[in-house]
């Protein structure tokens, strides 16, 4: 019974399947034969430039060259005689360089099949590819095809902020391609190559042949023009910037620095070292691209928004706002420094062991007293300490249109209990104060932070994409006054000042004539290395123009890398003066 | 016993050994094996891989393992059953730990050669533990109270294997081990009622499942429902599997000469999509005959089924027939868009070698069953 059902329900599925392609054989024929001949018409890619990325002054960053890439077709090559074949494989040889068995060789171990064109040379130079263009006229299968390749001229200069682009793997298009996805060739991996792939990246395009069921061309039929991407403004000033690597990269120094306009939070300079070449990726240079990797000091690594440090004495200017907001000291209150100041029974040193004794708040931050801060921490409590500190944006991504940005460290009591399980000391309070202890910023926090002081209160948002072709909708943005009196900023700013005019001010080295500056240096410790130092700073002080934040990996002290912040500050003017001539 | 006696007894036993056979049977079986390198010749002659040889060399280790099934007798393979059901499941979980990740899922075993799809085995394998377990009686045998007992057993050692490739993830095979677990306990003559609850059971636990299937296969179940969702990615197959079909209109493009294939738009079309071939360049002609051949096949094993007079025969022979009838159903239903791609071959015809040589062993197992019938009449 149940077998005679069962031969029953296979008797009807088979009659459904053959209903069905009967359906589609005999009664739509005439509408799919119709679209198979559509699909006989093949489309050969016509690859898209990607947009081109120019500093703020229109100089250029990075622009997609011509490549010229010569190709064979070995359906068509080897139906010709093979007399003629060996010719054209020698005068192949003879143009480029290669052997003829290469070439031959090439051809044989193909994976694809017989109508899709084999790449026989990659990187040929304009004058080969002309001459080979003109000879083969007559020869079967052989084209010399134009293809985008990305170039960078600054090369190592700007690597980080521009990124740069790499072929879509074999693992990415995977089971995109099986499915029939045309994949774009080429992705941005780093920077705004990667932030801004989607302005960049063009439209490919296509010619239009159709084909017999062999793939060979019968006739063209049309073609699509390839559209090239949008072009990307930066906020740098390569110029500045160059100015800047020179500076670092002269003594061979691992560190970072940022110019910074503190209104807008444009982004003039970013220069993280040591850097690398982002030619080296697209050129695929297996070797390079392996040292770049390995080595031990992470060229890859964009350390003005990844790499973290504890701030040290440049974090000195948020205490000394957070001091007077709360009213804890006033401008004219003096606090003692013996050279020491003790807790329980710890002792925490100032860094000039005679002390600094009476200081007000300008003092402490011109010397930059570490017991004056110590003192005003304690009052302070960790509490508003870190209220602060979040208030001017340490501890939160800054939201750069850059990739890989990270958030640091803002220390509170909460935080210590949950990953610790330990209550807040005393101690600790005292190490905040001075910008040590677990408190880790990355150098673009400490540029907003610092151009909160220059800007009279305003939290930026740093950018470093100034405007796209169509697009300039960036620049509308408002940004967030801080419940911050001016008053106490200008304060603030006075110690600053003083730090440089001051005879005995740590930034002294940076005392220029016809420019008035604010700074504060640091000299972060770090466990088990040389001291990181630390330069912040703005300029022209009435009305500052530029933010700067310049720190050396294992610098020493840092009164003594003043000099950098210098040369930095007079080019700068340099450069803008002849901007505006 | 006088020498005449003797050479008259030879000649019996010859005439017997003939007799045991199911001709058609392996005929048919044979006829489809030999169209499919036709047909798989005209998919792959542009590649550079020699498909061709390969599948030749399986096709005869195929015959091989047939012959060896035959000899054995599918009692004897029964009664291994328990011990390559764990084998089964212990290679299963081997795959999930180190498994090749082949194009998103992890279905082989990766040798020196070759991979191995245990999933494929495991088919058969299931067939005869199901069958050995529900045992020589009918179902009508038993209480109720046993019958429900039965049933969840062999949904347990159904679903056990099925949880475990649906982790693969092979929605394909998945759907087969549940398929053919409803067929035998149909024939075994189970309640209608319980049947039609377990497989709203499944059904309805489909949703559940969901959530194991990759990205890829959700958009082909979800292009199913509606092509023109994404006609360039996950829907492209379909559309052109059907342009390729459809074109070929009553007579075909003629062998080697169908441009959808040909020129690639087609991908996996020697695999999966292999009937799109057969129907782009054979035309309907072709593909009724390939549908009427494989209609034949099933109805054969249906037939080995109703003349067995061993319940395990029975349900073994059953079980066979829907293997084949829900591989046939759902990849030529794939192939002209009326069933989601789920990856199933196309079976003796796709390329494949473990594939293959399950088919050939399930046939084997046919032939078998059928000799005993024969023998004891």
């Amino acid at each position: 019974m149940r077998l005679k059902s069962l031969s029953f329900i296979v008797l009807i599925s088979f009659a459904v399947l053959i209903i069905s392609l009967a359906n589609i054989q005999l009664n739509k024929y005439d509408f799919y034969k119709q679209l198979s001949d559509k699909n006989r018409i093949r489309l050969v890619p016509l690859p898209a430039a990607r947009g081109s990325i120019y500093d703020r002054y229109g100089r250029i960053l990075a622009e997609d060259k011509p490549l010229f890439i010569l190709t064979l077709t070995p359906d068509e090559f080897f139906r010709q005689d093979s007399a003629t074949i060996e010719q054209i494989l020698k005068r192949l040889s003879e143009i480029s360089g290669v052997p003829a068995v290469q070439i031959r060789e090439r051809l044989d171990k193909r994976k694809t099949p017989s109508f899709v064109p084999v790449v026989i040379l990659s990187n040929l130079d304009k004058d080969k590819a002309l001459a080979i263009e003109g000879e083969s006229l007559g020869i079967g299968g052989l084209v010399v095809q134009v293809a985008p390749r990305r170039s960078y001229p600054c090369k190592d200069i700007a690597a980080h902020v521009i990124g740069y682009v790499g072929k879509v793997g074999p693992k990415e298009i995977g089971q995109r391609k099986r499915y029939g996805y045309h994949p774009p060739g080429w992705v941005g991996r780093a920077g705004v190559e990667r932030s801004a792939d989607a302005y960049l990246i063009g439209e490919d395009g296509g010619r239009q042949i159709e084909v017999n069921h062999l793939g060979r061309q019968v006739r063209k039929l049309g073609i699509k023009l390839p559209r090239r991407g949008k072009d990307i403004y930066l906020t740098l000033d390569i110029e500045l910037q160059k100015v800047a690597y020179r500076l670092l990269t002269r003594k061979g120094l691992r560190g970072v620095i940022i110019v910074m306009e503190p209104h807008t939070g444009e982004i003039l300079t970013m220069v993280s070292c040591p850097s690398f070449d982002p030619n080296d990726f697209v050129e695929g240079d297996r070797k390079r691209i392996r040292r770049i990797l390995h080595s031990r000091s992470s060229p890859l690594l964009n350390r003005a928004i990844a790499g973290l440090y504890p701030p040290g004495s440049t974090f000195k200017p948020l205490v000394a706002i957070a001091g007077l907001e709360t009213k804890k000291i006033s401008p004219d209150s003096y606090l003692y420094c013996s050279g020491r100041h003790q807790i329980g029974n710890r002792f925490f040193y100032c860094w000039k062991r005679s002390g600094h004794h009476w200081l007000n708040v300008k003092g402490g931050l011109a010397y930059s007293c570490n017991v004056f801060f110590y003192k005003l921490g304690e009052k302070l409590g960790v509490d508003n300490l870190s209220k602060f500190t979040l208030l001017f944006g340490l501890g939160k991504k800054t939201g750069i249109d850059l990739p890989g940005e990270k958030r640091g460290l803002v220390p509170t009591r909460s935080w210590k209990y949950l990953t610790r399980k330990e209550r807040w000391y005393q101690g600790e309070t005292a190490l905040f104060s001075i910008g040590q202890g677990y408190i880790l910023v990355t150098p673009l926090q400490m540029a907003r932070a610092v151009s909160v002081i220059a800007n009279g209160g305003y939290l930026v948002k740093p950018r470093i994409i100034k405007q796209t072709t169509h697009d300039t909708r960036h620049t509308t943005e408002k940004n967030k006054r801080l419940n911050i009196s001016l008053k106490n900023i200008n304060i603030v700013r006075d110690g600053m000042v003083k730090a440089v005019e001051d005879e005995n001010g740590t930034a002294h080295g940076l005392k220029i004539n016809n420019l008035n500056i604010a700074a504060k240096t640091g000299t972060a410790q770090v466990e088990g290395k040389e001291a990181n130092s630390w330069i912040v700073g703005f300029c022209p002080v009435r009305d500052p123009e530029i933010v700067f934040v310049i720190l050396i990996e294992e610098g020493g002290t840092s009164t003594r890398r003043v000099s950098i912040a210098r040369e930095l500050v007079e080019k700068w003017k340099e450069l803008k003066n002849k901007m505006t001539n | 016993m006088s020498q005449l006696d003797i050479r008259h007894f030879g000649h019996q036993m010859k005439h017997h050994f003939l007799k045991t056979i199911d001709t058609p049977l392996i005929t048919i079986t044979l006829l489809i094996s030999v169209l499919g390198l036709f047909f798989l010749k005209s998919a792959t002659y542009t590649y550079s891989t020699d498909y061709l040889t390969k599948q030749t060399i399986w096709l005869i280790l195929g015959i091989l393992v047939l012959i060896a099934v035959l000899k054995i007798g599918y009692l004897r393979l029964v009664e291994l059953s328990p011990i390559l059901y764990i084998l089964g499941l212990f290679l299963f979980v081997l795959i999930l730990l180190i498994g090749n990740p082949k194009l998103g899922a992890q279905r082989w075993l990766q040798f020196r050669f070759f991979t191995f799809q245990p999933s494929e085995f495991f088919k058969v394998v299931l067939i005869l533990l199901l069958s050995r377990y529900l045992g020589f009686y009918p179902c009508s045998l038993y209480l109720k109270k046993d019958e429900l007992k039965k049933i969840s057993v062999c949904g347990c050692l159904t679903l056990l294997p099925i949880l475990l490739i649906l982790k693969q993830p092979d929605l394909g095979t998945a759907l087969v081990l549940g398929f053919i677990f409803l067929i035998i306990i149909y024939v075994w003559r189970a309640r209608i009622k319980y049947i039609i609850f377990i497989a709203v059971c499944g059904l309805v636990s489909l949703p559940l499942f969901w959530h194991l299937l990759r990205g890829y296969q959700k958009r082909r179940l979800l292009v199913f429902l509606n092509p023109d969702l994404d006609p360039l990615g996950a829907g492209y197959t379909v559309i052109q599997s059907k342009i390729a079909i459809g074109s070929g209109g009553f007579l075909g493009k003629g062998w080697l000469a169908g441009t959808q294939s040909q020129l690639n738009f087609l991908p996996e079309h020697h695999t999966d999509f292999i009937f799109s071939v057969i129907g782009e360049e054979w035309g309907f002609l072709g593909g009724l005959l390939v549908i009427l051949l494989y209609l034949f096949l099933i109805l054969r094993a249906l037939r080995i089924a109703r003349l067995s007079k061993n319940r395990n025969g029975r349900l073994i022979a059953a079980g066979i027939a829907g293997l084949l009838l829900i591989h046939i159903i759902i990849n030529i239903g794939m192939n002209i868009g009326i069933m989601p791609i789920t990856g199933l071959p196309l079976l003796l015809i796709s390329y494949g070698g473990s594939s293959l040589i399950t088919t050939l062993s399930a046939i084997g197992l046919l032939l078998s069953i059928d000799r005993e019938n024969r023998l004891s009449h």
